[in-house]
């Protein structure tokens, strides 16, 4: 069967009648993966990925112990009101660049608090892609593949969760805040690495607390997987296990849920990260990577200024910035940066030419990612573009580097493989590499 | 009384077989009045006298596309699709698996106890054949199918229809959708309908795609097909549309306009805001070209013309050059224009020589109950979608045209076949598997959950009817694909069942409904179980879950606190499993 | 007259360098434009038949976007406000200055990129104009954060600013010296004063294209009692559900302090904005409301006869409206849903003139004929 029991991990022996039951439920998940290929009488339940159910996740794994926090800019936040300033040209806009702490690099004067943690970033102004509409490009830039393959691809938050989690931790391993930009989720990872969605701030939905008591939970839970056992007998098609997997991943997530609670801390924290759903989502999103989930998505809407694009960009910089480096700033101080990857990133840039509504449109040519923290080689500008912003310059980076770069950093084979049925998918295209200088 | 589980998987489907077919072969004259499809293929056997009717039917055989019902060249190709590919058969449906399926398939609630119950002891060997043609006569049936076209056209997240009072936009649209659908009016005719905007209740289509280049992706994708929208900005990266293709077509709606009836916030909040639509007698697409003018021979640039999609240059009327537009009010359309470009694409779209239209329906309409088209996603024709069982789309698509768009007629066809009477059962683990080897699993839509939920739980036919989704199960339960019907487990739902007042409230026991039944009957135990059963997946308990879920129940003895906490979970768990959340 | 329907066209002033910001007529012969470089031009009106008037003088001293400029009821002063966070004064009339000259059309059409990359095109021959380059004669920092909101009393006594950390500003206009000062909620779209200086009028807003979620997020306005530097009136409250979604972007009372308009159009975020309100300020409440510009109304002017409005878009419209049954009597332009907006307007003290800049680089100059 799978190398969890090679290795002779025993199911948990309890004594008590109660512990019996609660334990009996306590399905960590290195037992619900045992059980989920054990109980389908002996048949190839959908073992999403992998080829045969010889094939397990602890023997290609090597968990990193790394985590990563993704701040998502929802619309396309423009790169030369941001981190690719051109003053004086025609292109510039009315924003001006201030200095940072580190020698050569100027950013926009609305991330001030950013500026002071300059050295701790890998700005790469030299990004290139080629899906430059919303739907198509927030998938792309989430997993790696266009979406007109129509393969379902599994999302960046899904593989590192994969590599990255702790199995026996109750908290879901991928976590999305505020509105998705990608709705490709675990693919064909399977559902074990779905995201957990919430809102923006990070707070739990109303219902997330038992209406029951624990001893009914428990015998109620317990009925409801013998029922389901019986059902899966000659029924492995994937919705079904993908249903009977998620319930069990909401058991677990229920008795976590006190992770999400963050509320006295807040009170504390808000006024460095400014009271904003997205500052709270940061703050919480730090407090998760500490409780151990490995990758956290917050995302920030309303970048997509086709219309009045500076005071859109002045009012949504007022709340990025004391949220991103709050976050950078905590994460320094609990020693915690060097295991946790901060990656700043939209679905692509927006135009260097102004158009006639005060805005700027959507743009792949030429534009501006962030990389910080866990394994980053920081306070470095990677790729320039031209002196307007219509082209790259030098060091072009498109969507597989951008990943093999990522992954890298954070221990995951950017060639990790996988299949679908017989057909196998990799974890970026062929011919992605890391872009070393990026690494530390 | 019912089915056990020993009985799975021993009826192997013989394609000779046919529910009703037998006795069609057997009966000579009779077959004509006795067949399912209620046109008797008219070109073929029309005004000849029933025997010799019979005699070419005979001589004829199947082949003939007149001859044999669509039923049948469905099987008949279906088969030759899983020979091909060398797939096992499927068995046939049981009838507590083919009841389900056919009550939420055609009227989009699962069918009461009492529906059951009857279904399920009745020994007529037509009685499947019986019950589709009374849930097509069923007023529920416009009702599902509103909804279903309505979702499909429409989608859930539009700002406009998504959301409280949003979702209430859509109520007028689907009012009226279902009224079409009842009335089995052609497909065609409401197709037109739609785009014409002209009844009231249909013009929610044109406020939702509010500008031309929303008009035209929606009207490409969902009447013809085909996703044409990548071409607004450059020509299509993956197919052959150009630019030129794109805004040619834009510029059929770069005239239309819709403006929202004024209402008092009270009324709109509650039934949805009113829409009307109009056309300007000005107005071209944001594209220009250049064009050589025939008598100066001077290149000049001009506003594209509309244009048919592989087809002509639309022939119309110049706009006189000093027209000058009217002032209008605040919600006031512009005046009928003497030409309607609108009314032009509509011709066209529903005309013969449309290459499009017949096919995406066809395509469509198989997709909803097969779970998936010959092209997949549903709305995706192009150059590098191959159909799976191209002659049978053809096929489909001709059968369609020649019964004019009868939709009762072509479901009627689908649902009849032993293609779509496969069961559930199986090794293929495929949702929607290609070749139709195995019946296709789709979640319950929120709609179907927010009426099947009070049908299980005993609270009546009315109870269903009115139970709209409110915004938490819109929010939590709307969604429940990646759009491509992929299945994407959400903790969310599972917490909403968990711990969510909604569903705990069907629970408690009251006037009549289930849970009381329970509660209050005198049988024992295991019988309680049946009757649970019955009601929420719709068949009877295999031997073992009627143990265990007898001793589960009596685990308490009499107490009725103790009682009335085991009944709710034991409906929790009925209502939670897999078997109840999806369509299989 | 009223009806100004013999108004036409007089002039164009072709000056496609930057888009123009604002217009401010110095008397009725001259008008200033400012524009997103942190220039200002003015022109001479005053040419003689068939002949198109040019720039004859420059101001230069701004280093950033200038939002808006006013000239004072003596004709004297020019004053403007700037995202360079200064607000400077200038000498309206002298014609001395160093000889210069300025570039009318070194800007590009400006134009959305698509994928389908469209570079700068390579520039046309250059029209350049010899005018006179003067400097400011006041350059006031007493602002931390761009300067969006400018008026002046009828009397030209009192001038206000707002920034966008939302510092109100009240000014003794003629010595340019700070007289009082407060802090409103989230920043300043726009702003005026009554003409007996004692109240301010300011819209606030964070310009959010999507609104965090929270109600605080919406925008506010206030009717601000100058001495106290508190709020008098929450418009909010007052206007009930006739409050919009988003930011004035020209809030004007008129002269004899009847009506307060305030458009709705500082930043578009939903269809079907632009509404024009009438207001009473000594209530808060509406008392009519004018029709305005889809999509946005980006400027309004009180006609100096007391009885019109005149009013820009964000639909390439100019349109003129009665005050006393809030009807449109006439407009100008080519209605387009996603279309160059005309962003500023000035009337000429008499009223017999009207200036109105446009996104595609030009300045129109009207004859109201009244």
């Amino acid at each position: 069967m799978g190398a969890r029991e090679q290795l002779g991990i025993p199911f948990q022996q309890v004594t008590s009648m109660n512990q019996n039951l609660h334990q009996a439920n306590h399905v960590s998940r290195r037992a619900m993966l045992k059980g989920t290929v054990v109980t389908a009488g002996g048949m190839a339940v959908a073992n999403w990925g992998a080829l045969f159910h010889s094939q397990t996740i602890a023997a290609e794994a090597k968990r990193s112990g790394k985590r990563c926090i993704m701040l998502y800019m929802e619309g396309g936040a423009s790169q030369i009101d941001t981190f690719d300033m051109k003053p004086g040209r025609p292109t510039g806009g009315p924003f001006r660049p201030i200095k940072t702490n580190v020698d050569g690099i100027q950013i926009c004067e609305y991330l001030p608090k950013m500026a002071r943690h300059a050295d701790k970033l890998a700005i790469i102004r030299s990004m290139r892609t080629k899906s430059v509409d919303h739907g198509i490009g927030g998938y792309h830039m989430h997993t790696c593949y266009p979406s007109s393959e129509k393969f379902p691809h599994a999302e960046i938050g899904a593989m590192i969760a994969k590599y990255c989690e702790n199995p026996e931790s109750d908290l879901p391993s991928f976590i999305k805040m505020g509105s998705p930009g990608c709705t490709a989720g675990s693919g064909y990872l399977g559902p074990n690495y779905e995201p957990f969605t919430l809102g923006t701030d990070g707070q739990l939905p109303g219902f997330v607390n038992p209406g029951v008591p624990l001893a009914v939970q428990d015998r109620r839970a317990e009925l409801l997987k013998s029922f389901e056992e019986r059902f899966a007998k000659q029924r492995p098609a994937e919705p079904f296990a993908s249903h009977r997997e998620s319930e069990l991943r909401t058991i677990r997530l229920m008795r976590a849920r006190k992770a999400f609670d963050v509320e006295d801390q807040w009170n504390k924290a808000r006024d460095r990260y400014g009271n904003t759903p997205f500052g709270r989502g940061c703050f919480t999103a730090l407090k998760l990577a500490e409780a151990g989930v490995p990758f956290v998505e917050i995302g920030q809407v309303g970048y997509d200024s086709h219309n009045d694009n500076f005071p859109v960009h002045k009012a949504n910089l007022s709340v990025l910035d004391p949220a991103w480096s709050s976050l950078l700033q905590d994460l320094h101080d609990r020693g915690m940066l060097k295991d946790t990857l901060v990656v700043w990133t939209s679905e692509f840039g927006r135009t260097p030419a102004i158009n006639g509504q005060g805005g700027r449109d959507h743009f792949g040519r030429a534009w501006t990612v962030v990389l910080a923290g866990g394994g980053i080689k920081g306070g470095q500008l990677y790729g320039a573009s031209d002196r307007d912003g219509f082209e790259v310059a030098e060091k072009m980076v498109d969507e597989g580097a951008y990943f093999a770069t990522i992954y890298k950093a954070l221990g995951v084979n950017h060639r990790a493989k996988h299949y679908l049925g017989t057909r196998p998918i990799w974890a970026t295209p062929e011919g992605s590499k890391p872009i070393e200088e990026l690494l530390a | 009384m019912g089915e056990t589980a020993g009985r799975h998987g021993c009826e192997v489907l013989r394609s000779d077989v046919v529910p009703g077919s037998r006795r069609a072969k057997i009966e000579g004259a009779q077959v004509i009045s006795e067949s399912r499809s209620p046109t008797p293929p008219k070109s073929f056997l029309g005004g000849l006298p029933s025997f010799a009717a019979l005699i070419l039917l005979v001589a004829f055989g199947g082949n003939r596309v007149g001859a044999a019902s669509l039923s049948e060249t469905i099987d008949r190709e279906i088969k030759a699709g899983w020979e091909r590919e060398k797939l096992n058969v499927p068995a046939r449906s049981s009838d507590s698996v083919f009841l389900r399926r056919i009550y939420l398939d055609l009227v989009g609630m699962i069918p009461s106890y009492e529906e059951t119950t009857s279904f399920l002891a009745d020994t007529d060997p037509q009685k499947r054949a019986k019950l589709i043609d009374t849930l097509l006569a069923d007023s529920r049936y416009g009702r599902r199918q509103a909804q279903v076209f309505d979702l499909a056209m429409l989608t859930r997240d539009h700002k406009l229809v998504d959301g409280p009072v949003g979702y209430r936009n859509r109520g007028r649209f689907r009012e009226w959708l279902a009224k079409q659908f009842a009335a089995n009016e052609p497909y065609d005719r409401i197709a037109a309908k739609v785009l014409q905007a002209e009844e009231d209740g249909s013009q929610l289509y044109f406020a939702v795609y509010g500008n031309p280049d929303e008009m035209v992706a929606g009207v490409s994708r969902f009447f013809l097909g085909t996703q044409i929208q990548c071409a607004q900005c450059h020509n299509h990266p993956f197919e052959n549309w150009t630019q030129k293709d794109y805004h040619g077509m834009a510029a059929f709606f770069a005239r239309t306009v819709s403006v929202e009836v004024k209402e008092k916030p009270e009324i709109a909040n509650v039934k949805g805001k009113q829409y009307l639509v109009g056309e300007k007698t000005v107005g071209e697409a944001f594209f220009s070209i250049d064009k050589i003018d025939p008598k100066t021979k001077k290149k000049e640039t001009i506003p594209i013309p509309p244009k048919f999609l592989l087809g002509e240059v639309l022939n119309e009327p110049a706009t006189p050059k000093d027209f000058v537009e009217p002032k209008l009010k605040p919600g006031e359309l512009p005046p009928k224009p003497a030409f309607s470009r609108r009314e032009k694409f509509v011709e066209w779209l529903i005309g013969k020589d449309n290459p499009f239209f017949a096919k995406a329906t066809a395509n469509r309409v198989w997709a909803q109950f097969m779970g998936r088209g010959f092209v997949h996603p549903v709305d995706d024709f192009g150059s590098s979608s191959t159909p799976s069982h191209p002659k049978l789309l053809t096929a489909i698509e001709t059968e369609l045209v020649a019964h004019k768009f009868d939709l009762k007629w072509l479901i009627r066809e689908i649902v009849n076949s032993q293609a779509y009477q496969a069961a559930d059962l199986g090794e293929v683990k495929e949702a929607l598997p290609k070749f139709f080897e195995r019946a296709p699993v789709r979640p319950l839509s929120v709609e179907e959950l927010a009426a099947s939920l009070p049908i299980a739980m005993g609270l009546g036919g009315d109870a269903a009817l009115k139970t709209e989704p409110n915004k938490q199960m819109l929010e939590y339960l709307g969604k429940p694909t990646d759009g491509q019907g992929r299945f994407q487990g959400s903790l969310t739902e599972h917490l909403f069942f968990h711990n969510g007042d909604g569903f705990r409230g069907m629970c408690r026991p009251n006037k009549g409904n289930l849970a009381e039944k329970l509660l209050t009957g005198t049988e024992d135990w295991s019988q309680k179980v049946d009757r649970m059963f019955l009601s929420v997946l719709n068949r009877p308990p295999a031997g073992e879950e009627r143990e265990q879920f007898a001793q589960y129940l009596g685990a308490d003895g009499k107490d009725p606190k103790q009682a009335t906490q085991r009944i709710e979970d034991a409906l929790w768990v009925l209502v939670s499993s897999s078997e109840f959340r999806f369509n299989k | 007259m009223s009806d100004f329907s013999s108004a036409k066209v007089l002039h164009t002033l072709p000056w496609n360098s930057a888009y123009i910001t604002s217009l401010a007529f110095i008397g009725n012969d001259q008008v200033a434009a400012s524009n997103k470089n942190g220039d200002i031009l003015i022109w001479n009106l005053a040419v003689p038949e068939g002949k198109t008037p040019e720039p004859v003088r420059r101001l230069t001293g701004h280093t950033n976007e200038i939002n808006a400029i006013l000239a004072t009821p003596d004709s004297k002063t020019l004053i403007s406000v700037s995202n360079d966070r200064t607000v400077k004064y200038w000498d309206a009339t002298s014609d001395k200055g160093e000889p210069g000259s300025v570039l009318l059309n070194d800007g590009f059409l400006p134009k959305g990129v698509t994928e389908k990359v469209d570079k700068v095109p390579p520039p046309p021959p250059p029209i350049e104009v010899k005018v006179i380059v003067q400097k400011p004669i006041r350059d006031l920092t007493n602002h931390a954060e761009w300067v969006q909101g400018l008026a002046q009393t009828p009397d030209g006594k009192t001038l206000v600013t707002g920034d966008d950390q939302g510092v109100i500003i009240v000014w003794d206009l003629p010595a340019g010296k700070e007289r009082r000062r407060w802090q409103a909620t989230q920043w300043i779209a726009s702003l005026g004063i009554s003409p007996n200086g004692r109240e301010v009028a300011a819209s606030q807003h964070i310009p959010y294209r999507d609104k965090p979620g929270k109600e605080s997020f919406l925008p506010e306005f206030h009717l601000w009692d100058v001495e106290s530097g508190q709020s008098k009136l929450d418009l909010k409250k007052e206007l009930g559900k006739d409050f919009p979604r988003e930011a004035m972007s020209a809030v004007v009372y008129s002269r004899d302090g009847k009506w307060l308009a305030s458009a709705h159009g500082k930043l578009q975020t939903e269809k079907n904005q632009g509404k024009i309100l009438l207001l009473d300020p000594a209530t808060g409440k509406k008392i009519r409301e004018l029709a305005g510009h889809p999509v946005g109304t980006n400027d309004v002017a009180f006609h100096p006869d007391g009885k019109h409005l005149i009013s820009c878009g964000r639909d390439q419209m100019i349109k003129i409206w009665n005050l006393e049954d809030g009807k449109l009597v006439r407009d100008f332009g080519k209605f387009a849903d996603r279309g160059v907006w005309i962003g500023a307007l000035s009337i000429s003290p008499d009223g017999r003139r009207l200036a109105a800049a446009d996104r595609a680089g030009q300045i129109v100059i009207y004859s109201l004929a009244v």
